[in-house]
């Protein structure tokens, strides 16, 4: 009712993205993600012991997610290269920012319903209880995630145009998010350079703050909640600055992305 | 008639590892409302640069650019509004969608109002002939039907000017036919067209003007005829012989770009450019090796006057 068939996000979708069958989605979003929380738990459980299980379930159900964002949102970048469809979109009178964003409403709302089920496949497996007294706080940290990791994979969108092999771009940049945003560990059992880092990158504050809903861990939640935020507001004008520049080079250069 | 491109001293350098290379030195040119300009070189002559240059898609190193009065670099949004462009083959297209909602899709991009989207959609279908296939994948199309959703995709902004960059590359005859033919009738409503194509016949059927570009610098500009005339000087003969001994026609230094088409032996159809224009010296010369059953002079071709004017470039 509320989606309009012709509209640029509904097309797009059918376009490029990856995902269109039920069978696909099942697998991909439900039993997938299943299979990634089994092996870290069991890893975590094997190594350090079940006390430490909930916590790395927790740091790996935010990474799943970002991880879902981003690796779809690069896929439709992907496909509309393979297309040659980008230059059209980009030579048309919308404001390319504005194309972009509307094309990544899809993985928005994909990671958002990995979120969702995640946070479901917690509780059932490992006695992850989700702590309805602090419903407020999980929905603002959802809203505040995400906006972030949105905000970000437009970043890292933009930037994966200049790679010609973007899929190994993209593979490192989420090992190092798996590294530095305390995933599987606290960052501050990094040096403090790294730690630094990491308080730069997405997910690490809302990683922290998920753990502190669930009572895993002890911090202020509105306040790394903001943290974040401003982040995710930092991420999305260094989009629209690269985006802008981007748009300029090309003109000058000849050349947008490399060819792939 | 009101100048709609305005090109002045346009060059066009790009960084390369081994260095600067131009691809565009010094060119100048202007294209009048309505008219079908054709821009023919051989490839890495500098066509496409020029095409991109003026679709605002790449900045020029020096010169200027106006298009519709607007300067390329400093006004290229005014520009974009009243232009379109096409680049030949497959791609370009969500293979996914259907043509309708491919058009759709670039509607929404070209900020056509929803309500009228579906009668301009319509009329833009029925007019490259792609109507009865409105809702069909377009990866079940074939090349000439994507290169008319192209040429579909690029008449949504209703623009003044269309760039066709080798429309017709790859098409069998009748799907070339039909998109001369839609570039015909665009012509006809006004709209100004800037070609490039490899096809000299289409070049020649389709362009009121045109201009040859060698080495990023444009080398002849004119009307079709005016660019034949250039080569007036030619002598291009086609004869029929009866020959014995071609190997020692070919080894024969009066016979320049010779060519030789076999009927049946000893029969031969030959075709060769030489410096002297009497039709009967050179049945005379040519008895010498053959029996000559019939010699013509050629009338010159645009694709015989290309050939000549790019020689140097071919030879290379």
């Amino acid at each position: 009712m509320f989606i309009n068939k012709y509209g640029l996000t509904t097309l797009s979708y059918k376009a490029v993205y990856s995902y269109q069958s039920i069978k696909l989605f099942i697998l991909f979003r439900i039993v997938d993600p299943f299979m990634h929380y089994i092996f870290f738990a069991t890893l975590a459980s094997a190594l350090v012991g079940t006390s430490y299980l909930k916590f790395v379930v927790l740091g790996n159900i935010v990474y799943y997610t970002c991880q879902t964002m981003m690796i779809n949102f690069i896929n439709m970048f992907r496909m509309e290269r393979r297309y040659g469809t980008l230059e059209l979109n980009i030579a048309s009178p919308t404001n390319t920012l504005y194309v972009i964003i509307k094309k990544g409403i899809v993985p928005l709302l994909d990671s958002l319903f990995v979120f969702l089920i995640s946070i479901i496949l917690g509780g059932i497996l490992f006695d992850l209880n989700l702590p309805i007294n602090n419903i407020v706080n999980i929905i603002f940290l959802c809203l505040v995630t995400m906006f972030t990791m949105f905000c970000f994979s437009l970043l890292f969108a933009c930037i994966s145009l200049v790679f010609s092999n973007v899929n190994l771009f993209l593979n490192i940049t989420l090992a190092f998010l798996q590294i530095f945003c305390g995933v599987n560990f606290g960052v501050n059992k990094l040096p403090e350079v790294l730690e630094f880092i990491s308080r730069l990158l997405p997910l690490t504050h809302s990683i922290e703050a998920l753990r502190t809903i669930y009572r895993i861990t002890k911090y202020e939640v509105t306040s790394l909640l903001l943290k974040e935020l401003t982040l995710g507001f930092c991420y999305l004008i260094l989009s629209l600055i690269l985006v802008i520049s981007m748009e300029k080079l090309a003109r000058k250069n000849g050349e947008l992305f490399k060819d792939i | 008639m009101s100048k709609i491109i305005e090109v002045n001293g346009l060059s066009r350098t790009y960084k390369l590892k081994e260095g600067l290379k131009t691809a565009l030195d010094n060119v100048s040119f202007e294209v009048e409302k309505g008219e079908v300009f054709g821009l023919l070189g051989p490839n890495g002559a500098g066509k496409t640069t020029t095409i991109k240059i003026l679709t605002t898609l790449l900045l020029p190193t020096s010169g200027e650019v106006k298009i519709f009065g607007y300067d390329v670099v400093s006004d290229s949004n005014k520009i974009r509004d009243k232009i379109n462009f096409v680049y030949g083959g497959e791609k370009g297209v969500y293979g996914r969608l259907t043509a309708k909602e491919y058009m759709h899709y670039f509607c929404t991009l070209y900020k056509i109002k929803n309500n009228n989207q579906n009668d301009l959609i319509n009329n833009l279908l029925t007019l490259v002939q792609l109507h009865e296939a409105e809702n069909q994948k377009i990866h079940t199309f074939s090349k000439g039907m994507i290169q008319r959703l192209h040429i579909a995709r690029c008449l949504i902004n209703n623009p003044q000017l269309i760039f066709l960059d080798e429309p017709t590359i790859g098409l069998d005859p009748l799907g070339a036919k039909l998109l001369r033919d839609i570039v015909k009738q665009l012509s006809e409503k006004g709209i100004t067209i800037i070609l490039t194509t490899h096809y000299m016949q289409e070049a020649d059927e389709l362009c009121d003007r045109i201009a040859f570009i060698r080495g990023g610098k444009i080398t002849l500009i004119g009307k079709p005829d005016y660019i034949k005339k250039s080569c007036n000087n030619l002598n291009l003969f086609e004869a029929t012989l009866s020959i014995n001994d071609i190997e020692k026609l070919q080894k024969e230094n009066f016979f320049r770009n010779l060519s030789i088409k076999t009927i049946k032996e000893p029969y031969y159809i030959i075709n060769f450019e030489a410096n002297e224009a009497d039709i009967e010296f050179i049945m005379k010369y040519l008895s010498n090796f053959a029996e000559v059953l019939d010699i013509k002079k050629k009338e010159i071709s645009l694709e015989d006057a290309y050939i000549f004017h790019m020689r140097e470039v071919i030879n290379k």
